[in-house]
C-alpha cells in the first residue's frame, strides 16, 4: 500500500498523454484580442469606441481569415447563444475593426449582470474563425469593460523587447519589436520579455466583503512558435518584486528550421493585453 | 445492512477448556487398535456447561455416540462478549487414540509431574491438552497450559498432545515423595482451526446495520497488503476511491459525511497521508464496526456513515511481540500482562522511504535538484487493570503524524519551489467500567487530544500565489463518553449516554488571496494575515431502549445534539428507530428509520473566508432487509436503503443588494442529495480453511446544488460495485486468498464545445451535467500468499501481495489537451507485486 502510493504519485506525473503543447501553432488558432481601450468608458449618451484587434493565425496557409461576431451580455459559455434579448449580431467583421457600442445596449448588460456592474460593465464579443469554409472553425471571446466617464481606466500592456541568452549568459543586446531574431540551429536560446514601466499598474477594485482594496498587477506571458521551432514553456509570470528571473530566461527557443515565427502574447489581468511579433530566421 | 452471519457483538474472551473426562471408547475398536477424529459443534451456555453437541463430520455411529457423550460432560470456562458471559458455539475435534493401560502403584511410591504446554510460535498456552505417562497416569492442562499428575517413581516417558496439534514426547525422572518440574512442551499445530468461535444469536443492542470484521479477516484479504482497516471497503456500501486512496465513500455521500472513531472516540484520519497505511497498527485492532447508514443514537453529528475501530486489551498469558521491516516502514509491537490484574500493550510505527526515494528522483541542473521527503509515524500504548471489585479500567495513549516537504532548488529554467505539510494529532483515553449488578452498567471514557495542521509554500503556483504562504491551525479536544445500560426487564433494557466534545482551534494564515470580487483572466492576489482562535462545544445526549417480545426486537432511540460555536448555537433532535422480526432461527427481517444532522466545518463557519449563520445539514434514511442464514458458516444479508439528504452546505455566487452593498456569503445550506440502493452480502465464516464473501452494491447518488438546478450524478456515483473475497487455508503454514472487484466507472460531465477566452489566454470547455458520461468500469484481480514458518518461541511469516495480477487498464478519469480537442486518461496501477516479512513471538 504505502509503495502503491508512491507509485501512483510518479506514475501521474509521467503517465499523462503526450497531446500537443499549446506553444506549437500548426493550424488556424487565436493566439490573442486587444481592446484599445481595455477599459472603455461611457455615459448615458455615449459610450467610447474600441478598437479591437484579433490575433488570429495560420501557418498552414496564406488564404483570408473570416470572422463573424456579435455581442452579447456575458454567458457561461463564452459565446452569444443565450439570450437573444440581449445578443446583437455584427456580422463578418475584419481581423481589426472598431466597435462602437451604443449605451443601451450598455445599460442592458448592466441589468443582465448579478452584481450590477461592479468592477465595469460586461459586454461580451463572441466570434468565430475560418476561411470562409465553415471548417477548422475556431471560437473566442473578449470582454470590453466600460466603466463611467472618470477615474484611472486600465491601459493595455506592451512588451518593450526580449533579452536572447544562451546557457545562462546574455546573448547580444534586447531585441525590439518587430525586429527579425536570427538562432543558431537547433541550439536552446533563452526569452526574457521585457515590459514597458508603465505596464504594472497599481489599482483598486472591490475585495470578497464589497469593499475597495487597492491591487498591484502582474503581467502573464505567453508564448508560441510556427512549425520549425519549439518553445519548452508555454506561459510564464513576470517575477514578482525582488525575485530574480532565471537566467536561462523565462522560456527557451530551439529552431530547427526557417523562416520561422514567433509571437509572445503579455496579459495584466484586467483585460488588457498585447503581443510581438518576430520572424525567426537562421544564423548564417 | 445487518451484519451478516450474525457476527453479533465483540468475543472479548475465547471459552477455555477446564475438564475433559474421557470418552468410552468403544470396546471393539479399542480391541482392534482403531482410532478416529470426531468434529463436532458444541454449544456452550454462558456458566461454560455443555448444553448441544452435534456431529458436524460423522465417523462411525459407535465413535460419534462417544465422542457427543464425553464433550457433554466437558466443562469450560464462560466465554464473554463484551465483556460479559455469554453462550457461544465452537468447533471441537475429539481424537480418539489407543492410550497405555493404567498400571495401579502401591500407595507411598509416588512423585508429582508438573508440567506446561504451549503452542509453537505464539508460545501460548494449550487448554485442555492431554499429558499421559508410560504408567497411564494422566491430566490435563489448565487454563494456563498447566498440568499435574502424580505417577510412580523412576524414570517416565510422557506424551503430551492436543487436538489440532502434534505430540511430543519428554522423559522425567520421578523421585518418590517429590515433584519434577519437566520442560515446556511447544506443540505445533497440524490441523487449521479446530477451536474457532461463531456466535450466534441476536445482536444485542446494536444496528441491524452494523458489519463487523474480526481481526483474522482484517489481515487476511488481499490487496489490503496487511493493512486490515482497508478491509472494510471490501463490504457493501462503500464506493471504490480512486487509485489506491483510502477516502471512504458510504452510501455516495463525501467523506466528510461518515465520523471515524477509535473506541468511540472520533480522530481526524484514519490513513497516513489520505491514502497510505492506517494509523493504527494492525496487533493492536480488534474488530471494525462498519455502519453504513442506520446506526442508533450512540453515533451522531454524521450525516451517513460510522466506523469505529476497537482496539483489544494486551494478552493475559505472557509476554509477546510482533516486528516486520520492508523498504518503506518499520514497525514493532509488543503486548503481556505486568501483573495479573493488569495488561499493556504498545505500538510504533516509522516510515523510513525517505532514505530510498531519492534513488527514484531524477536531478537535473536544468530544473534544479528536487527532494521529496514523506515521514510518517504513529504509535499506541494501552493499559488495561481490572480492580478487586471487578471494575476496569482503561488507558489509551496514541498518535500519528504525516510530514511532506518538497524542494527543488531553482535551476537554470525554474524558480525555487518548496512545499511542506504536516499533519498531527494525539489522544489520550481513560475509560472506566463498572458493573454495579447483573443488570446495571456505567462506563465513562473521557479523552483529550492535539491536533496540529499545517502547510508552506514558496513558488506552488502562478502570479501571487508563487509568494510564501503559510498557514496552521491547532486544535485542543476535550471528549467525554458516558453511558448507563440497564436491564430492567427480562423484555427491557434501557441505555442513557452523553457525547460531549469541546474544541478550542487556533488559526493563523499568511496567504496570497485572490481578494477580488471580478476577476477578468487570472485572478491577481494579494497577501493576507489572520489569526484567530474559533471555540465550539458539541453536546450530545441520547437514551436508546430494547424491548423484546417474542421474536420481535424495537430498539426506538433518541439523540439531542447542540452546537455552539462563537455567537450562534444550533440544536438537534434526531429520532431513530429499528426493528427486527425472527421469522425462524436462521432467518430474520429488520427495518429503519432514523434523522441525523451535521454542523459545518470550522472553515465554512469562519467570519471571514466562511460564512457563520450556516444550519445544520441534515439526512432521513430509511431500510428495510433480511438475513438468512443457511448453515453455522454461510449466511445471507440483504438491505435496501433510502436516504434524503438536506441543507447542505454548497457555495454560492455573490449578489448585490438593493442598496448596492454586496452580498458574499460563499456557502449557503441549499443543497439537496438523495441516495438509493440495494446491498447485498453472501458470507462464509472463517473457520478451518475456506472462507470469505461476496459484496453487491447496486445504488444510485444524487445532489441538486441549488433551488433551480437540476439532479446530477454524485462525483463516486457508482451504481454497481462487486466485490467476491475467499480466502483458502490447505495446511496451518499456508494462507491463500484472492480478491475480485467489477465497479461501475465514475461519472463525468463530457466537454460539449471549448471556446477561447481571450483575457486569460486559455480555452473554456462547456460541459454537460455529472453523469451524461461514465468512465470506464473498474475491473481487478488481486492475490496473496502467505507461509509462515513456526518455531518453538517465534513464528516468521513471508507474504506476497499482487495487486491487478491480470495487469488490467483502469481509467480513473479524463484528460484534455489545452483546447479539450484531444482526449486521453489517466489509469490506475499497474500490476503491483509487494512482498513483505514479519516475525513474531
Amino acid at each position: 500500500m504505502r509503495a502503491a502510493i508512491i507509485l501512483a504519485a510518479i506514475c501521474l506525473a509521467a503517465c499523462t498523454p503526450d497531446f500537443e503543447a499549446s506553444s506549437d501553432v500548426r493550424d488556424l488558432r487565436v493566439l490573442a484580442v486587444q481592446a484599445e481601450p481595455p477599459e472603455a468608458q461611457f455615459d448615458a449618451t455615449t459610450a467610447d469606441p474600441v478598437d479591437l484587434h484579433v490575433l488570429a493565425v495560420d501557418p498552414r496557409t496564406a488564404a483570408p481569415i473570416t470572422l463573424h461576431a456579435a455581442i452579447c451580455a456575458p454567458t457561461d459559455s463564452h459565446r452569444c447563444d443565450e439570450g437573444p434579448f440581449i445578443t446583437r449580431d455584427l456580422g463578418t467583421r475584419p481581423l481589426s475593426t472598431t466597435l462602437l457600442i451604443p449605451p443601451e445596449f450598455v445599460a442592458l448588460a448592466q441589468a443582465d449582470d448579478d452584481l450590477k456592474g461592479l468592477g465595469g460593465i460586461r459586454v461580451q464579443y463572441s466570434f468565430s474563425v475560418d476561411h470562409g469554409d465553415g471548417s477548422g472553425t475556431v471560437y473566442g471571446s473578449k470582454v470590453l469593460l466600460y466603466s463611467p466617464r472618470g477615474g484611472t481606466p486600465n491601459q493595455n500592456p506592451a512588451i518593450a523587447s526580449v533579452q536572447l541568452s544562451r546557457e545562462g549568459l546574455k546573448l547580444g543586446e534586447p531585441v525590439a519589436r518587430g525586429e527579425t531574431l536570427q538562432l543558431p540551429k537547433n541550439v536552446e536560446i533563452g526569452l526574457r520579455p521585457t515590459v514597458t514601466d508603465a505596464s504594472i499598474e497599481s489599482y483598486v477594485t472591490t475585495d470578497l466583503r464589497g469593499n475597495p482594496v487597492s491591487l498591484k498587477e502582474q503581467p502573464r506571458y505567453s508564448f508560441f512558435v510556427a512549425p520549425g521551432a519549439e518553445v519548452d514553456r508555454d506561459t510564464a509570470d513576470e517575477p514578482l518584486e525582488g525575485v530574480m528571473a532565471p537566467p536561462d530566461g523565462l522560456s527557451r527557443i530551439t529552431l530547427h528550421s526557417a523562416p520561422g515565427t514567433l509571437w509572445i502574447v503579455v496579459r495584466d489581468g484586467r483585460g488588457g493585453e498585447s503581443w510581438v511579433t518576430f520572424p525567426l530566421e537562421l544564423t548564417p | 445492512m445487518t451484519v451478516a452471519v450474525l457476527l453479533a457483538a465483540q468475543l472479548t474472551r475465547l471459552p477455555q477448556l477446564l475438564e475433559a473426562p474421557p470418552a468410552a471408547y468403544p470396546p471393539e475398536r479399542l480391541a482392534r487398535g482403531e482410532t478416529a477424529d470426531v468434529a463436532c459443534s458444541v454449544d456452550i451456555d454462558e456458566h461454560g456447561a455443555v448444553t448441544q453437541v452435534v456431529v458436524e463430520q460423522p465417523v462411525a455411529p459407535d465413535f460419534d455416540a462417544a465422542a457427543v457423550e464425553a464433550i457433554r460432560r466437558f466443562r469450560f470456562s464462560p466465554a464473554e462478549i463484551d465483556g460479559q458471559p455469554a453462550a457461544v458455539r465452537i468447533r471441537y475435534v475429539y481424537h480418539f487414540v489407543v492410550e497405555q493401560e493404567r498400571v495401579e502403584q502401591p500407595r507411598g511410591a509416588r512423585g508429582t509431574v508438573k508440567g506446561t504446554v504451549v503452542e509453537a510460535g505464539t508460545r501460548r498456552p494449550i487448554a485442555g491438552a492431554e499429558a499421559v505417562d508410560d504408567t497411564g497416569a494422566q491430566a490435563v492442562a489448565d487454563a494456563q497450559g498447566r498440568y499435574s499428575f502424580e505417577t510412580s517413581p523412576g524414570p517416565r516417558r510422557v506424551t503430551v498432545s492436543a487436538p489440532g496439534f502434534d505430540n511430543r514426547q519428554i522423559d522425567v525422572v520421578v523421585v518418590e515423595g517429590g515433584a519434577v518440574e519437566a520442560r515446556r512442551v511447544w506443540l505445533h499445530r497440524t490441523a487449521v482451526g479446530d477451536l474457532q468461535a461463531t456466535i450466534p444469536g441476536d445482536k444485542p443492542h446494536d444496528a441491524p446495520t452494523r458489519r463487523t470484521l474480526t481481526h483474522d479477516e482484517l489481515v487476511n484479504v488481499p490487496g489490503s497488503l496487511n493493512d486490515p482497516i482497508r478491509a472494510v471497503q471490501n463490504l457493501p456500501g462503500l464506493a471504490r476511491a480512486p487509485f489506491l486512496g483510502g477516502a471512504l465513500l458510504v452510501r455516495g455521500s463525501p467523506p466528510q459525511d461518515t465520523g471515524t472513531y477509535l473506541d468511540g472516540h472520533r480522530i481526524p484520519q484514519l490513513y497516513h497521508f489520505l491514502g497510505g497505511p492506517s494509523v493504527i497498527n494492525e496487533q493492536l485492532l480488534d474488530r471494525i464496526d462498519f455502519y453504513p447508514g442506520g446506526y442508533g443514537a450512540v453515533y451522531g453529528r454524521n450525516l451517513t456513515g460510522a466506523i469505529d475501530v476497537g482496539t483489544r486489551k494486551g494478552d493475559t498469558t505472557g509476554f509477546h511481540g510482533q516486528g516486520s521491516l520492508d523498504l518503506i516502514e518499520a514497525v514493532a509491537f509488543v503486548e503481556g500482562p505486568i501483573e495479573p490484574r493488569t495488561q499493556v500493550a504498545l505500538a510504533a510505527r516509522r516510515s523510513h522511504i525517505d532514505v530510498f526515494l531519492p534513488l527514484f528522483i531524477p536531478n537535473d541542473p536544468n530544473q534544479g535538484v528536487t527532494s521529496i521527503v514523506p515521514i510518517y509515524w504513529d504509535y499506541q500504548g494501552r493499559v488495561d487493570h481490572r480492580l478487586e471489585n471487578g471494575d476496569e479500567l482503561g488507558l489509551l495513549l496514541f498518535g500519528s503524524n504525516d510530514r511532506l516537504s518538497i524542494v527543488q532548488k531553482g535551476g537554470r529554467r525554474t524558480l525555487p519551489l518548496s512545499v511542506d505539510s504536516h499533519l498531527a494529532f494525539h489522544r489520550f483515553v481513560a475509560s472506566w467500567k463498572r458493573m454495579v449488578s447483573d443488570t446495571l452498567s456505567f462506563s465513562v471514557s473521557p479523552a483529550l487530544g492535539w491536533t496540529k495542521q499545517s502547510a508552506q509554500t514558496q513558488g506552488a503556483g502562478t502570479g501571487g500565489f508563487a509568494n510564501p504562504q503559510s498557514a496552521d491551525v491547532t486544535i485542543l479536544t476535550g471528549e467525554i463518553r458516558s453511558e448507563a445500560r440497564w436491564k430492567a426487564r427480562e423484555y427491557l433494557e434501557l441505555r442513557l449516554g452523553t457525547d460531549v466534545e469541546l474544541d478550542r482551534a487556533a488559526y493563523s494564515a499568511d496567504i496570497q488571496s485572490s481578494l477580488q470580487l471580478r476577476n477578468l483572466g487570472i485572478p491577481i492576489t494579494q497577501p493576507t494575515r489572520f489569526s484567530r482562535v474559533q471555540p465550539a462545544q458539541f453536546w450530545g445526549e441520547y437514551v436508546e431502549a430494547q424491548v423484546t417480545a417474542g421474536s420481535l426486537s424495537l430498539t426506538p432511540g433518541l439523540r439531542f445534539d447542540h452546537f455552539h460555536w462563537r455567537r450562534h448555537a444550533r440544536w438537534s433532535i434526531d429520532p431513530r428507530l429499528w426493528a427486527r422480526y425472527a421469522l425462524s432461527d436462521r432467518t430474520a427481517i429488520k427495518a429503519y428509520a432514523g434523522l441525523y444532522h451535521q454542523p459545518p466545518t470550522g472553515q465554512q463557519i469562519d467570519d471571514d473566508i466562511g460564512n457563520p449563520d450556516l444550519g445544520l445539514a441534515w439526512a432521513a434514511q430509511f431500510g428495510a432487509g433480511v438475513e438468512h442464514r443457511f448453515s453455522d458458516v454461510w449466511s445471507v444479508s440483504a438491505e435496501v436503503f433510502y436516504n434524503r439528504r438536506g441543507s447542505l452546505i454548497v457555495t454560492v455566487d455573490p449578489v448585490l443588494r438593493a442598496n448596492g452593498t454586496v452580498y458574499n456569503p460563499r456557502f449557503e445550506n441549499n443543497g439537496i442529495g438523495r441516495a438509493y440502493g440495494l446491498e447485498l452480502l453472501i458470507r462464509r465464516e472463517i473457520t478451518s480453511r475456506l472462507y470469505g464473501w461476496l459484496a453487491y452494491t447496486l445504488s444510485r447518488s444524487q445532489i441538486l446544488p441549488n433551488r433551480g438546478d437540476a439532479w446530477r450524478a454524485f462525483q463516486f456515483d457508482q451504481p454497481h460495485i462487486l466485490t467476491i473475497v475467499a480466502g483458502y487455508r490447505p495446511k496451518p503454514q499456508w494462507d491463500l486468498s484472492t480478491r475480485f472487484r467489477f465497479v461501475s466507472g465514475n461519472p463525468y460531465a463530457p466537454v460539449d464545445f471549448a471556446t477561447f477566452d481571450a483575457d486569460s489566454g486559455n480555452f473554456v470547455p462547456t460541459r454537460g451535467e455529472v453523469g451524461d458520461s461514465r468512465e470506464p468500469p473498474f475491473l481487478q484481480l488481486d492475490a496473496r500468499a502467505q507461509y509462515t514458518w513456526t518455531w518453538d518461541a517465534w513464528q516468521l511469516s513471508l507474504y506476497l501481495d499482487v495487486q491487478n495480477v491480470t495487469n488490467h487498464t483502469n481509467e480513473e478519469f479524463h484528460v484534455y489537451d489545452y483546447r479539450f480537442r484531444d482526449q486521453g486518461s489517466i489509469s490506475g496501477l499497474p500490476i503491483l507485486p509487494t512482498f513483505g516479512v514479519k516475525g513474531k513471538f
